[in-house]
Order: C-alpha cells, then sequence, then structure tokens
C-alpha cells in the first residue's frame, strides 16, 4: 500500500466526511472529530482492499456509513442515518451556529425537504459531492439525479425566506 | 436560486474540521501506517548528497548541451545533439502567433540554415543543398507570414530589408557551392517561389533590389 496514495486519499476526502457526520450527530463537534477520526483509521486499516474500480467517495462513504450505524447501536439509539435532521439542536455547535441566522433558516428550510430530497441537497451542495461521486453512491444515473437535485432546490427555494427569494 | 446556493456554500464553507485536527489527524494515520508496515529508513547523507550532486550534474550537462545545440551551427542533421536543437525550434515556432513574430521567426532560422551551410560547406560540401533548401523554405515561411498580416508599413518594409539581406547571403552562398544543374535548379526553385507570392509588383521590385544592393556588398563591389 502507498503512504503517499493514503495521504492524497485523505486530503481529498476528509472535509466531506467530517460534513457528513457533523449533520448526523447533532453538530457537535467533539463526537464529530472522534467519529472520523476512527473512520480514516479503519480506512487506513481496509485501504489495501480497497477497489480502485469504485470510487474512492462511495468506498468512504461506506465505511462512514457503517461506522455511524455502529455508533448509534453503541449508544442504542435509533437513527435513520439516511435522514438529516437538520432542526436537531446542536450540543457543542449551538454557540457557534446560532448566531448564524441565516443558517439556521436554511437548517429549516432543509427540514421541509422530504428525506430523499434533504439527503440529495446535502450531498450536493453541502457535502460537496459532485453528480457523478453521488451516482456510484446512491447507485442511480447521473442525469436522474441531477433532474431530482434541481427539483429539490426548487423546493427548498420556496421554503428558504431569503429577502431574494 | 442563487442566494440559496451562495447561503448553502457559505454554511458548506463554514463546517470543516479544524486546520489542527486535520494535521493531528493526518500525523496519527502516519504513525499507524509505519507501525503497520515499517517506517522507511532515511537515506544516508552520503547518499543524499551524491544523488542530488548527480542529478545537478545531469540537469547542468543536459541545459549546457541544449544551449550549445540551439546556438551552434555545427549541430546540423545527423548530429547527436540534432533533436535538441530541433525541438527548441519547434517550441519557439509554437509561440510565434502573431505574423509579425512569425515573420521574425522564420527570417531567424533562415539565417541559422544559412549559417550551417557555411560550416557544412567547409566540412561537408556534399550537404550543404538540402542546409540550403530548407534556408530557402524558411524564406517562403517568411514572405507567406508577412503577407498573412504585417499591416504596419514600416515594419513590412523592415522585414523586407532583412530578408533581401538573407536573400542575397543564400544567393552567394549557392554560388559557393559547386555548380551543378541541380544546385542551380533549386535556385530557380527558390524564385519561382517568390514569385508565387502575393507581394505587390512594388514590393517585389523593393524586395530585389535589396538584395541586389546586398549581394553586392558582400561581393565588395
Amino acid at each position: 500500500m502507498d503512504k503517499r496514495a493514503f495521504e492524497q486519499f485523505y486530503k481529498v476526502n476528509v472535509d466531506r466526511i467530517y460534513r457528513y457526520v457533523f449533520f448526523r450527530v447533532g453538530r457537535n463537534q467533539t463526537v464529530t472529530e472522534d467519529l472520523v477520526s476512527e473512520i480514516f483509521m479503519k480506512a487506513l486499516k481496509h485501504f489495501h482492499k480497497y477497489d480502485p474500480k469504485i470510487s474512492e467517495s462511495a468506498w468512504i462513504y461506506r465505511i462512514s456509513h457503517n461506522h455511524l450505524a455502529n455508533y448509534f447501536r453503541d449508544q442504542k439509539k435509533h437513527v435513520d442515518l439516511e435522514d438529516v435532521s437538520f432542526t436537531l439542536v446542536g450540543e457543542d455547535g449551538r454557540a457557534s451556529f446560532e448566531r448564524h441566522e441565516e443558517d439556521l433558516k436554511l437548517y429549516t428550510a432543509l427540514d421541509e425537504l422530504s428525506l430523499d430530497e434533504r439527503r440529495l441537497v446535502t450531498m450536493k451542495y453541502l457535502e460537496g459531492y459532485s453528480y457523478k461521486e453521488m451516482a456510484h453512491i446512491l447507485e442511480k444515473t447521473t442525469d436522474g439525479l441531477k433532474v431530482a437535485t434541481h427539483r429539490a432546490m426548487k423546493k427548498l427555494k420556496l421554503c428558504f425566506p431569503l429577502k431574494d427569494n | 436560486m442563487f442566494p440559496l446556493k451562495r447561503q448553502l456554500k457559505k454554511t458548506r464553507k463554514a463546517i470543516v474540521p479544524s486546520a489542527v485536527f486535520r494535521a493531528q489527524l493526518l500525523s496519527e494515520l502516519s504513525l499507524a501506517y509505519d507501525q503497520e508496515h515499517g517506517c522507511p529508513r532515511p537515506r544516508s547523507f552520503l547518499f543524499r548528497f551524491a544523488t542530488v550532486g548527480l542529478t545537478s550534474l545531469v540537469l547542468i550537462f543536459t541545459m549546457g548541451a541544449g544551449v550549445y545545440a540551439y546556438e551552434s551551427p555545427e549541430v546540423t542533421e545527423g548530429h547527436p545533439l540534432h533533436f535538441m536543437k530541433s525541438g527548441v525550434e519547434r517550441i519557439q515556432e509554437g509561440v510565434s502567433r502573431s505574423p509579425e513574430a512569425r515573420t521574425r521567426f522564420h527570417a531567424r532560422m533562415m539565417e541559422r540554415r544559412l549559417e550551417e551551410g557555411e560550416y557544412l560547406l567547409s566540412h561537408r560540401p556534399q550537404d550543404v543543398p538540402p542546409s540550403l533548401d530548407a534556408a530557402a523554405d524558411q524564406f517562403e515561411h517568411s514572405i507567406q507570414a508577412l503577407e498573412d498580416g504585417v499591416e504596419d508599413a514600416e515594419m513590412r518594409n523592415a522585414f523586407i530589408e532583412v530578408l533581401s539581406v538573407r536573400r542575397a547571403r543564400y544567393v552567394e552562398l549557392s554560388s559557393r557551392v559547386s555548380t551543378t544543374e541541380e544546385e542551380s535548379g533549386k535556385f530557380d526553385r527558390l524564385r519561382m517561389r517568390i514569385e508565387g507570392h502575393e507581394l505587390s509588383e512594388e514590393e517585389f521590385i523593393h524586395l530585389f533590389e535589396m538584395g541586389r544592393r546586398a549581394n553586392d556588398s558582400l561581393n565588395g563591389r
């Protein structure tokens, strides 16, 4: 296994995985950091098994998903990982985020979307995946995802009370 | 849609791991990797010194060879460094985009082919005709570039002046090459190629007048 290749892999994916975890643990920074560390340690351990034919993002996304599922099982919490509940009040995150009124408005608006719509908007615009990567992860076609995300954004626009809107 | 996208982007940018966390995690991962796969042994000072020294030497030698190949008229077809010369010239040609730059480039190339011809005349006279032919090609290209869009009359005249001197050198060098039927044929071909272009009659007269004068001055008349 090439150390540099893994470092590159880490640099490309760390921000997205951080965001992925952050929104699913109630925007708690400490928990997010712990979980992200564990996820990348796991990825390092299994990097030799990684098949380059599969998208890197899809691979680490799956590891993150399974790791979070284990985390919530250990916590004896039942959480639907596909559902990013934005109105969940953050624990430590509260102080830093409540300052941004627009952020809260956005979270509230996102909460108005259906589970699938929210997932698409989150992946595309908050976690920063490309449509190609999303297609790998969600096992759907790129064109279909583009249409669905556009529709979700239109709906979100109606729920998002910006002055310009 | 744009304010919404802007807000999403702002939110995304706000949610990033801290630089300290990123660096710390990377170093932990690096440590974990080394523990599992063994830390690579650092190279000895002597080895690093030798590698750096050798690389620098190769680099200096390559650069020196490149400069020599480019500048020297001795580097002609068949010389081991000729590929460097033609490579640099191709790059130069690639970056010469405007008609002025192309005219200048081809005029310079014509001069270089003539310099090579001079060298070959005293070393391998049998190789002079291809060099003369290449010079004639460059002359043709510069005339073509001149036609293509050098609008400024002053610049056009300056180029014509330069080209007429080159042409005179070409004629002079051709005359020193043993006159065979084939070679004189080459000169005719050059004349025909020049006449095939669309310079104005006045410019042609100017070009040939200047060429004649330059030729006379070369012959000491």
